[in-house]
Formats: C-alpha cells, structure tokens, sequence
C-alpha cells in the first residue's frame, strides 16, 4: 500500500507499511467484534500484535462430533489405549492419504474422544469469556465426570448460554445425566436448552442466574423440576418438550418468579399442579387433557391449550372456576359436540376474556352452537375461528338472537362458504350490534406454536373459492350488519 | 442561549493543522467529546481538536451534517453511513476510526470498524496480511503453537492458498 502523508499531516499517526495494526487496541478489538467468531479468533495468527486481541470479545461457538474430532487428532492419538485400536490406528495412518477421514468417521460418535476434544478445547480457551456454547454431539453416562468438568469449565469462561445436545442422532438420546447442581457451576448462566439426556435433582445447587431453560427429549427425574423451581430463583421461562415426565408435576414456590410455563407433548404427566404468582402464559400440548391444578395463578392471563380430544366441555366447565380472570384463550379441538350446557349463568363465565381464537380440526360440529360459547365470555371483543376439514353438521336448533355488544372483530378462517358457515357469520352480523370487522377467508390460519417463546399464526392457503361461491358469499353477508360501523371483509 | 432565541447556535472546529470548521451545535454534539465540551461551556470560542486532521475533520463534519439532517430512521440513517464510507479507501477509513473514537461518536465508529471487518471476512491469514501489510513476525514455532490453538477456525475460509 503506497503511503502519503495528508495535507500538512504533521502530528498523524506514525505511518509505515503496516498501518492497520497501529491502530489503537480499542479501535483493533472494535474491528474484530464486527467479525464472526472463527474470523476474529483467527486474526490471532496474523502477528503478535494480533495474538490475543480476540480475548477481549464474548465468544460464540457452536462444535458437533464431527467437528470435534476433525480438528482433534490430539484427541485420538491420546485416547485410543487398546492394542487392538493401535494396530488400527497405525495401518490407517499409513493409508489416510487414500482412505481420507476413515478414522474420524470410524470413531466420530465416540463419548469419550468427544468429551476429551471438547475438554482440550475450553482448556485453550482460558483466559477468554465465551458468551455462548453449542455442544451439538454424542455423550453418554461413561463420561459423566469430565462432562461436568467442561461445565465448570463453562463457568469459569462465563457463559451465559448454553445449548447442550447429547446425542447426534434423531431418534436416540442419552444417558448422560445432567444434574441440577451444574447451573451452581455456571453462575452467569442466563439460558440453557437441555436436550437428549436426563435431568436430575440435587441437594448440592446453589446461587444461580438461570432465566430461561428449556428442555427437550430429557429423561426428567423425579423432582427435578421442583428442584429447580425452589433454586432458580430468576428463572422466567420453563419449557419442557417432548421430555419423559413423573407422573406429577409440581410448579410451585411461594415467591417464583416464573412468568412462562409451556409444556409440549410430553409423556408421563398425568397431573399439573400450579402455585405460581408470577405466572402469566400457560401453554398446553397433549393427545390427552390431564389434570390440571390451579391452585394460584394470580397473574395468569393467556392460556393455550392444544389437546387433541375434545376439551371443550373443559373449558367452558371446570376453567372459570379455576381461572375466571383470563384474558386470552387459545385452544384446539376436534370434539364432534360442544356439550355446552345451556343457560348456566354467574360463576362459571369467562368474565374477563378479551380474545378468543378457536381452531377446529375435522369437526363435525355445528357452527351454531359455538354462540354457547360467545354467552359465557361476556367481555370478549374478539373472536377467531379457524376450521380446518368440517364434515357434515348435524342438525341443530336454531339459537335465538342474544346480543354481543362487547365483540369488535371476528375473523373466520378456512371458509369454505357451506350453509353452515354462512348461518354462523350471519348470526354474529346480526348480534354483534357493536362490530367493527368481520375478517372471512378462504385461508386457514394454524398457530405455530414455540416452544420458547410467543409463537406466529400462519396462514394456509386453500383452493380459492369459485367466482359464483365469492359472488354468492358476498351477496349474502355484505349489508347484513347490525351494527353501522360494521365493515365486512371477504378474501 | 442563542437555542433560546430560535437561531441555531455554531460552533467552530479547529483541527491539529489548524484549519477552521463551522458546525451547528446540534449536528456537532453527536460526538459526545464536544457534547461535554459544550456542556462544561468550553465552548465559547474556538474547539480545538488536537487529534484530527484538517481533511478527515472535514470528512467527519460532512457525515455529522448528513446524518443528523436525517430524522429518526435506522434504516435511512444506516443506508446513509453505507453511501458516505463506500468511496473510502482503507487509509481514510483508518483516519475516520481514530477521529471518530478520539470524538467518542459511536455510531460512526462501529459503522467504519464493520467497513474494515468487511474486507477480512473468511479470508485467509495470509490474504489479510498481504491486504493490510502485516507483518508476520512469529517465529515458525510460535506460529505452529498459535495455528495448533485455533485450527477450529479455519473452515470456510476463502482465499486458502498459504493461511
């Protein structure tokens, strides 16, 4: 690079060739932040200017087998002890020219090279803060001890997420076992997502700053949840996901902090017991309803329930006894009947549900007696309705007009524009004297749900109506409103 | 003072080869340097900033003016930065890193040090050093004990002739 001085550059910074790395370290390290981790750590070996002005950064890094052992030669020369492997080894080193990574291949998912790669790995690291760790590879109860070696490792690095992954394969998981101690080793841990082992409870768990844990395919021993609920002081988020479950689950503490609970097709549970006064969502996904014990739920004001029978009976029966100040409902069902038993009044209402979004799965219910439902959730201002695969609707009689003043919008989605249907929008048209929209589609909108956050609807596109159907529907529903203000939307 | 009476105030900027800028005072304080200035009401006569030259003093007044003529959009204001350092070349960029940290101008900084990360992204060892002019002044064995150290980081990078 040709130098030049600038015009009347007297006091500039001293110029030679070089001119990058005489940079002040601030600017340097503010350069190399901008970097992906693997780029920044790499400008180590530029020149001793370089060497360790990456240490100064929160590292991100994410390692698998595979990547564990390609990089870890070390690894292998010093783990393999059986002669058998040695003679293995010799002959392969001979003809790694031909046979490429045979070895690593060979030995990729094996615990123990794994676990020494990884301990290798952090022990390079000393000296750094690594922000966050990706573990993505196969371990198992063999290597327990160093595993919670790398933890404390971990913590030394201050880490403050983790995503832990203990076994490669789809279908496997591990017997790894991570106890509940370990979140005392890591006292800056902030989120961790446990996957593909077991989750066990301990006596030994101290301080900790967990905010987020979510687990997935673990193996959850009994009391460990209870363990972590009485010890994770600032945990705001539990997330327990396609996870084997005792029979019981207790979330309860007088002062948690807990603000979010999903649980998502779990097995095992067969009871859910609730003390949480912090506690503000609630997810629920099983192919059975359980039971669920709300003994204190203060706060609690969304609540989604994905249940494969029908629950209907459930939420409008036992719910608002248990949970009369929720604002938000969100469930799934594919009952054939709503079963809502008329004329009931007083305490068994939703009496301060805001929003309601139903989602109907290969019902054959009749649309009309969804209005039951509008009765007992005076307050609601708005109404979605997703039907997805409607068979054919019994007979029902016909529900008398009740007005719904507080209802402001209502969509209906996955219309598909049958009798049915058509009697339902007219019927809210007709009652809902304050209505602003009335949002029809042909799309189904579907939640999808995460399991770690709040989830997004998505729309599924359908067959378009046909133009008579449009025209039919239009003719129909436009100018039927009660209310003035009524503006009446068909896509 | 003269805020209160509905003129914009100015202030006058002297670079370390003694050339002299006119700025508006709301334009200026983005650099939180002459902000404290200003504050501690050092600002009566003429700021001198000993550490900028003329030409890049006069570079980082544009981009000050520019970007504070634009109301609160990231969007605009990020593609604005993008215009303004596109026609940089690495020794100015080097100029407006100093200047922009001796100024304490945030936003200018990390806009110029992404500029020059940029151009290292997945680039080899060697690439960057011929780039930049580094210096390799490890000994072979030195660099062997770095290079053995961070061989994780050497996937996906580009240009792999001699790393």
């Amino acid at each position: 690079m040709h130098m030049k001085l600038g015009p009347g550059g007297a006091k500039k910074v001293k110029r030679d060739k070089d001119l990058i790395s005489q940079l002040p370290d601030d600017i340097l390290i503010s350069i190399i932040s901008c970097l992906s981790t693997t780029d920044a750590v790499r400008t180590s070996l530029l020149s001793r200017r370089w060497r360790n002005l990456y240490r100064f950064l929160p590292l991100e890094i994410k390692l698998d087998c595979y990547y564990l052992l390609k990089h870890a030669d070390f690894g292998i020369k010093t783990s393999i002890s059986s002669q058998r492997w040695r003679s293995v080894h010799g002959f392969l080193s001979r003809i790694e020219s031909l046979c490429g990574n045979f070895l690593a291949e060979n030995s990729l998912h094996n615990p123990k090279l794994i676990i020494n790669s990884v301990d290798e790995f952090l022990k390079l690291r000393s000296g750094s803060k690594i922000h966050s760790f990706r573990l993505h590879c196969c371990l198992d109860g063999s290597v327990n001890d160093r595993f919670e070696h790398c933890i404390s490792s971990l913590g030394r690095l201050g880490v403050e997420e983790l995503c832990l992954t203990c076994c490669c394969s789809y279908s496997d998981t591990s017997d790894l076992s991570f106890s509940c101690h370990l979140f005392s080793e890591m006292p800056s841990l902030k989120y961790l997502r446990l996957s593909k082992c077991s989750l066990q409870p301990s006596s030994r768990i101290q301080y900790n700053s967990l905010q987020t844990l979510v687990l997935m395919f673990v193996e959850v021993s009994r009391g460990a949840i209870e363990c972590i609920l009485s010890n994770c002081l600032k945990l705001q988020s539990l997330s327990i996901n396609c996870c084997k479950c005792p029979h019981k689950l207790s979330v309860r503490g007088p002062h948690l902090e807990l603000k979010r609970l999903y649980i998502d097709g779990c097995q095992g549970v067969g009871e859910i017991e609730l003390y949480a006064s912090n506690l503000i969502l609630f997810q629920f996904d099983a192919r059975k309803m359980v039971n669920l014990r709300f003994d204190h739920v203060p706060q609690l004001q969304s609540m989604i329930l994905y249940v494969v029978e029908n629950i209907v009976p459930y939420v409008f029966g036992r719910l608002p006894i248990d949970v009369p100040h929720l604002k938000s409902m969100h469930f799934v069902t594919a009952g054939d009947s709503l079963q809502v038993s008329n004329g009931h009044t007083g305490i068994d209402t939703l009496s301060n549900l805001r929003r309601l979004d139903v989602n109907m799965n290969l019902s054959k219910m009749n649309l009309l007696s969804l209005v039951l439902i509008l009765r007992r959730c005076p307050l609601l201002q708005e109404f979605g309705l997703n039907t997805n695969g409607m068979g054919n609707e019994p007979e029902v009689e016909e529900q008398p007009i009740v007005f719904h003043s507080e209802l402001k919008k209502m969509e209906i989605g996955g219309f598909n524009g049958t009798k049915n249907e058509m009697e339902f929008a007219l019927y809210i048209l007709k009652s809902a004297i304050n209505l602003v929209e009335m949002h029809i589609s042909r799309c189904c909108k579907v939640y999808l749900k995460s399991r770690e956050g709040p989830g997004t609807w998505i729309s599924i596109q359908r067959i378009p109506w046909s133009k008579n159907k449009y025209k039919t529907i239009h003719e129909r529903l436009q100018g039927q409103a009660v209310s003035k203000t009524a503006q009446v939307i068909i896509q | 003072m003269a805020a209160e009476t509905g003129t914009p105030t100015t202030l006058t900027l002297k670079s370390n080869d003694d050339e002299l800028f006119s700025v508006a005072e709301s334009a200026a304080i983005l650099s939180v340097t002459i902000r404290n200035m200003v504050e501690d009401g050092c600002a009566g006569g003429v700021i001198p900033l000993d550490n900028v030259d003329g030409k890049t003093l006069a570079s980082v007044i544009t981009y000050m003016n520019g970007i504070s003529a634009i109301p609160a959009d990231e969007e605009k204001k990020k593609s604005y930065r993008d215009k303004f350092l596109s026609d940089k070349d690495f020794e100015t960029l080097a100029d407006m890193v100093l200047a922009a940290n001796y100024l304490n101008m945030s936003c200018l900084m990390d806009a110029v040090s992404a500029k020059i990360a940029q151009v290292m992204e997945k680039k080899s060892v060697g690439w960057v050093r011929r780039k930049f002019g580094i210096e390799n002044d490890y000994t072979p064995e030195e660099e062997a004990a770095v290079k053995e150290e961070h061989k994780w980081t050497f996937e996906g990078v580009e240009t792999d002739d001699d790393n």
